[in-house]
């Protein structure tokens, strides 16, 4: 299996895209934390009225990956749509360790760079909010950037495991982009829409990385087992229409 | 030894092999012949595993596809649906391919040089000309030094001198004592080629025998077993 992952690591970054999109996980997440620490600064300097009621500098250090996620979806997207099936499969016919693989070096590959990008964006935010900075040692907080690191990561492979499942890039893009930016926010507006929406994976995935935790949201617990089901059954749907494909 | 049984594959009402029979022997070239649609490509990709029968068995080497462990180690293929990715150079889509068998970087600039890719290597397949990616798919095919060569088509898009060569290549592998199965629409050519040929028209097996035992115009003998008109 190693040498299958191997093989995996390889076309990974032998192509442009996953490894532009791999490559853009950083930027966004550190630029946005950036942005976000210096206009949180100015409105605290400013006593503006425009911050958000709960705001607090551990949980900002947050918002920046929350971007970067974007461009981490799309890797995850294109890892598997731009992989022509043909030749994997006579490299690999066993389809589940195929998909295996594929999912095994798509984490691989992104685990060091969510990593980074999480660690350095909250740093970069603290840095910038300047004197209302904390340090990321504070309480919650090193277990918020552990989760955060999980929470991506899983909805790289969510990503992935949806496109082998649609059998195109579009369906999964279409769904997943608008779903993390607006759709799950824009559920929120009446009480029965936002107990539901509070089961999508990315609002129960975004438990994760909650320092502290959010009311009549889903516990820290139960957000991440709510993100795994969606994450299993990705890699599952993905797996079964592998199987029953004729290429 | 390749072996097809009984081999039966269906696209909704359209019967693509039907109930198909035959047997490609170690040590000849094996031609496949038969019109654009008879089910040569179909029987190619079952196969090699890419596509499920729905009745009948193909086997490689005594076993399924499937069941092959580094199975480019066994059996080498060129097919279209098994074409790289364009983005990627020659090099890099071999590489990966060789790292997936356990086979050494080595290995790839070998099969490089073979098939005359040696300067092309890092370019990017999408630059490639027709013929150059006929020739990287048989390095790709050959990568594994497999005992079994499938090959679909595989003169689409070589020149002359390039065809020249690779009966040469197909002449040589048999010598070896290689099984090597080549499909064709164009009968001169794999005629030249082929020791024995395996004619199928519409999924069906319509003759197989010794190239020699083809007497007469072989392209009016064709036509006539294809059902094709004169």
């Amino acid at each position: 299996m190693i040498d299958l992952v191997r093989a995996e690591l390889v076309k990974l970054r032998t192509v442009r895209g996953p490894l532009v999109a791999l490559a853009l996980v950083p930027v966004v997440s550190v630029g946005v934390g950036a942005l976000n620490g210096l206009s949180g600064r100015q409105a605290l300097d400013s006593h503006s009225s425009m911050l958000r009621p709960d705001f607090t500098a551990q949980q900002a250090g947050f918002d920046g990956v929350q971007y970067g996620m974007l461009a981490l979806i799309v890797f995850g997207v294109l890892a598997v749509s731009g992989d022509p099936l043909g030749p994997a499969l006579l490299a690999v016919p066993g389809r589940a360790r195929f998909h295996a693989a594929k999912l095994l070096a798509v984490v691989v590959a992104a685990l060091p760079v969510v990593a980074f990008s999480v660690v350095v964006s909250d740093l970069v935010t603290q840095v910038a909010l300047g004197p209302y900075g904390k340090s990321l040692g504070e309480s919650g907080v090193p277990r918020a950037l552990a989760g955060a690191v999980l929470f991506l990561t899983s909805m790289c492979v969510l990503a992935a495991g949806l496109t082998m499942m649609a059998k195109n890039a579009l369906v999964p893009l279409a769904v997943l982009l608008p779903l993390v930016t607006v759709g799950s926010q824009l559920l929120t507006i009446s009480e029965s829409s936002r107990r539901v929406a509070r089961l999508l994976p990315d609002r129960a995935g975004a438990r994760l990385l909650a320092v502290r935790p959010e009311h009549g949201e889903l516990g820290l617990a139960l957000g991440g087992a709510v993100l795994a089901l969606w994450v299993a059954a990705a890699v599952a749907g993905g797996l079964a229409v592998l199987r029953r494909r004729d290429v | 030894m390749i072996e097809v049984e009984g081999l039966c594959k269906r696209y909704g009402a359209v019967s693509a092999v039907d109930d198909l029979s035959f047997t490609a022997r170690p040590g000849v070239v094996t031609g496949f012949l038969g019109p654009n649609g008879a089910g040569k490509s179909t029987t190619m990709r079952v196969m090699l595993g890419l596509a499920s029968p729905d009745a009948g068995r193909a086997l490689v080497g005594g076993r399924r596809y499937a069941e092959l462990d580094r199975p480019l180690c066994q059996v080498g293929a060129l097919l279209e649906t098994a074409a790289p990715h364009r983005g990627r150079s020659g090099y890099a889509h071999l590489l990966w391919l060789a790292r997936s068998q356990r086979i050494g970087a080595r290995r790839v600039r070998e099969v490089l040089e073979l098939v005359g890719l040696a300067d092309a290597g890092r370019r990017r397949v999408g630059g490639y000309s027709q013929g150059m990616r006929q020739r990287l798919g048989l390095a790709a095919a050959l990568l594994g030094d497999p005992a079994i060569v499938i090959l679909d088509e595989p003169s689409n898009g070589l020149d002359p001198e390039g065809i020249r060569w690779l009966r040469g290549l197909l002449r040589g592998l048999a010598s070896e004592g290689r099984t090597v199965l080549v499909s064709s629409h164009l009968i001169g050519e794999v005629a030249r080629t082929a020791d024995r040929l395996v004619v199928v028209a519409r999924g069906r097996l319509v003759a197989d025998a010794e190239t020699s035992a083809f007497t007469g115009d072989l392209e009016d003998e064709f036509l006539r077993l294809t059902g094709g008109v004169r």
